[in-house]
């Protein structure tokens, strides 16, 4: 019953162990947590379980963060209002993908040294509370 | 300056000496003439003289009665006739070999002439008495005859006088005449010497010319970057081996010709550049340099099979008198060029990711323990923990720093400028460094000017300086220390500092109360990881990025970084940002003058 009320997030990271730590953190912090280790799996997952925000990595193998993302909102409704955080270590300096992700709301552009695990955390729940 | 051709300048000066060499002849000769005239005359004096003489002589023996000699006398007074008169008039001198001609009186010695003539006239009229008249009448002497012989007697010497005379008249005309040949020939010598010395000269020159032309096709022949000059018409008039095989033509061929025929141009999207859009005809209308690098390659180079390559060209008006006389394009075919910048951005942005990856997975997992969400850890695990985390952190900044340095060094930053709050971004970077401010209980003074607005720049460079400096500040500052910062916006002319701002620029200064920078390290300390003696002391984990960083993002965005500084009582640090142009100078960097970042 508890599982139910649970919200549910997807990870889509290719690093196991990034993805682990940030698995691991999720649970703990009491979110149901799908995992995916590319973009592929990671379409599939989103489509089957519908998570209420997905947290994506850009450069993976197989398929890359960018192209998940443009196939999850072209796909359906849901596709284009899930709410996607994206988490790279690229800076956002590179005009064309910031331009691409602001266009299509609601989605937000983290890079991950610069913030700490609880905020990656602060920063899902705000964006859920909504 | 009008440019003769070579071989009418070779004419000039062969022709000049032919002139020279017949003018020298003509004028020696005329000279030559009155030296020749000199002789003769003292030849005809000279037989003026004998035949008054004999004239004299034959006489007394006529009178005396020798009948026989009277034909001798006639003959004497007939050639004395004609001695004299040649002598006066001028004209052939008689029996001289050659003919010599005399020259006749001239005007200023006609007294003289007249005077001698005179004498002569009635000389010869008692000559003729003598001959013509019996010496004997009825037995005894005729009195006409010894009154004409008496005559010639008492004026033989005056005859002779007169004669002199004449002839010294004669031979001073002619010294007069050889004076002025010596000052005409010492003329002509010095204008030989002028016009044999400037031909030489000029010879040496064109020479010289010729050489110093052939080392300069010698020279751009080894140029090894492409180069075409064109003149004020935007016709070719040099191009080097280099530009025939980039272009593949032979430059030879293309000498004369119309540029936009060899130069094919095209932009990066392949698209043909209209004649005016061109470098050269922009350089040639606007007298401007026009300069493309590989960041912004926008310019294509089509060869005549059709193929192209990207350039980087450097187009320089050639200016003579300040007016265009032509333009010199330099370039060379950025293909590899292109190839390695690419490749250097692609391993920036895969070591971005790579190495970035790493110490973030490590900082989640050591955040996890340390909050102890996972179990509690003992006092030491959790000192050596926050030992892990701490040197992770400086390895996260060192690793960004390294990267941002690289990324600019590189050219990949894009540094678009966009409306900024400059205080709420200063407000931002001072807010990070709340912790050290507070453990150091540093007073912070803010002054900012009330009519701010937002301002024209690139808001992720300008938060990378202020970071930087306002860390440093903080860092090199000792507790109860005071930091100010102070944003303005000046006028161009006005002070800031000890410098006067070139233009309207926004002003932050960032003054501590800190250690300083000692004298003599001042001008390394913008240098690639370098850190001032006493910083080192202070601080031991700095990474000698920061200010380097610093300088080369506010020289990337044109503007200045300067500093104050007096060691143990602080320093200044003085950063000026052009506002107005941010825009165009992003325009300017891609076409224009210098970009050679």
């Amino acid at each position: 019953m508890e599982e139910q009320t649970k919200k549910k997030i997807l990870i889509v990271e290719d690093e196991t162990s990034k993805r682990k730590a940030l698995v691991d953190k999720f649970t703990r912090e009491g979110f149901r947590v799908f995992k995916a280790k590319d973009g592929a799996e990671g379409l599939e997952v989103a489509f089957k379980e519908r998570p209420h925000l997905i947290l994506l990595d850009l450069v993976m193998p197989k398929m890359d963060g960018m192209t998940m993302f443009k196939k999850l909102r072209q796909e359906n409704a849901w596709g284009k209002s899930v709410p996607v955080i994206i988490l790279t270590h690229l800076s956002a300096d590179d005009e064309k993908m910031n331009k691409e992700i602001t266009e299509n709301e609601p989605s937000y552009y983290l890079v991950k040294s610069d913030w700490t695990i609880n905020d990656v955390v602060e920063k899902v729940r705000e964006r859920l509370s909504r | 300056m009008k440019i003769i051709p070579i071989n009418k300048k070779l004419w000039l000066v062969f022709f000049s000496f032919f002139v020279l060499a017949l003018t020298n002849f003509f004028i020696v000769r005329y000279f030559e003439t009155a030296r020749k005239t000199d002789g003769a005359i003292i030849d005809a004096a000279g037989r003026n003289r004998m035949l008054s003489q004999q004239l004299g002589f034959y006489a007394e023996r006529v009178v005396r009665g020798n009948e026989a000699v009277k034909e001798t006398l006639k003959n004497i007074i007939t050639l004395h006739q004609v001695s004299f008169y040649a002598l006066k008039d001028g004209g052939v001198a008689p029996e001289i070999a050659g003919n010599r001609f005399l020259p006749p009186t001239i005007p200023a010695i006609m007294p003289i002439a007249k005077k001698a003539e005179s004498l002569w006239l009635e000389y010869k009229k008692q000559g003729e008495i003598i001959v013509n008249e019996p010496a004997f009448v009825d037995g005894a002497l005729n009195l006409t005859v010894s009154g004409a012989l008496d005559f010639i007697e008492k004026n033989a010497s005056e005859m002779l006088r007169r004669n002199n005379d004449l002839v010294k008249a004669y031979v001073e005309m002619n010294d007069e005449k050889q004076a002025q040949m010596n000052f005409v020939l010492f003329i002509l010598l010095v204008f030989n010497v002028i016009v044999v010395g400037l031909g030489a000269w000029f010879t040496i020159l064109i020479t010289k010319s010729e050489e110093s032309r052939a080392k300069e096709e010698a020279f751009l022949e080894s140029i090894g970057d492409g180069l075409a000059v064109i003149d004020k018409e935007g016709r070719i008039v040099e191009m080097n081996k280099t530009a025939g095989e980039l272009l593949n033509v032979i430059p030879i061929e293309c000498i004369g010709k119309k540029y936009d025929e060899i130069f094919l141009v095209k932009n990066k999207k392949g698209e043909k550049v209209s004649l005016n859009d061109q470098p050269m005809q922009i350089v040639l209308t606007t007298g401007k340099k026009v300069s493309t690098t590989i960041a912004t390659a926008a310019y294509y180079y089509v060869r005549k099979d059709g193929t192209q390559f990207p350039v980087a060209t450097t187009v320089t008006p050639v200016v003579l008198n300040n007016q265009i006389i032509g333009a010199i394009d330099v370039f060379r075919d950025i293909t590899k060029d292109k190839d390695i910048d690419q490749a250097k951005s692609e391993f920036v942005s895969l070591a971005s990711h790579q190495l970035r990856s790493l110490p973030t997975t490590m900082k989640w997992f050591l955040e996890m323990l340390l909050s102890g969400e996972v179990g509690p850890l003992n006092e030491k695990q959790q000192e050596y923990f926050e030992e892990v985390y701490q040197n992770n952190q400086r390895m996260i900044i060192l690793i960004n720093m390294l990267l941002d340095v690289s990324r600019i060094e590189l050219g990949a930053f894009v540094a678009t400028p966009e409306l900024t709050n400059v205080i709420d971004l200063a407000k931002e970077v001072l807010k990070e460094s709340g912790l050290p401010i507070r453990a150091k209980k540093i007073s912070i003074k803010e002054i900012y000017a009330p009519d701010l607005s937002l301002v024209l720049v690139n808001q992720k460079l300008l938060r990378i300086v202020l970071q930087n400096i306002i860390s440093n500040a903080v860092k090199y500052t000792p507790a109860d220390g005071k930091i100010s910062v102070a944003i303005s916006l000046k006028q161009k002319d006005e002070n800031v500092g000890d410098r006067k701002i070139g233009e309207n620029s926004l002003v932050i200064t960032v003054s501590d109360t800190g250690y300083g920078i000692p004298k003599n390290q001042y001008d390394k300390i913008f240098t690639k990881f370098f850190r001032a003696d006493n910083a080192r002391e202070k601080d031991s984990e700095g990474t000698g990025l920061g200010l380097y960083l610093a300088k080369l993002i506010v020289n990337h965005i044109q503007g200045d970084l300067w500093f104050e500084s007096e060691l143990n009582q602080g320093t200044k640090f003085y950063l000026v940002i052009p506002v107005e142009g941010q825009e165009k100078k992003e325009k300017a960097k891609e076409l224009a003058a210098g970009a050679g970042d």
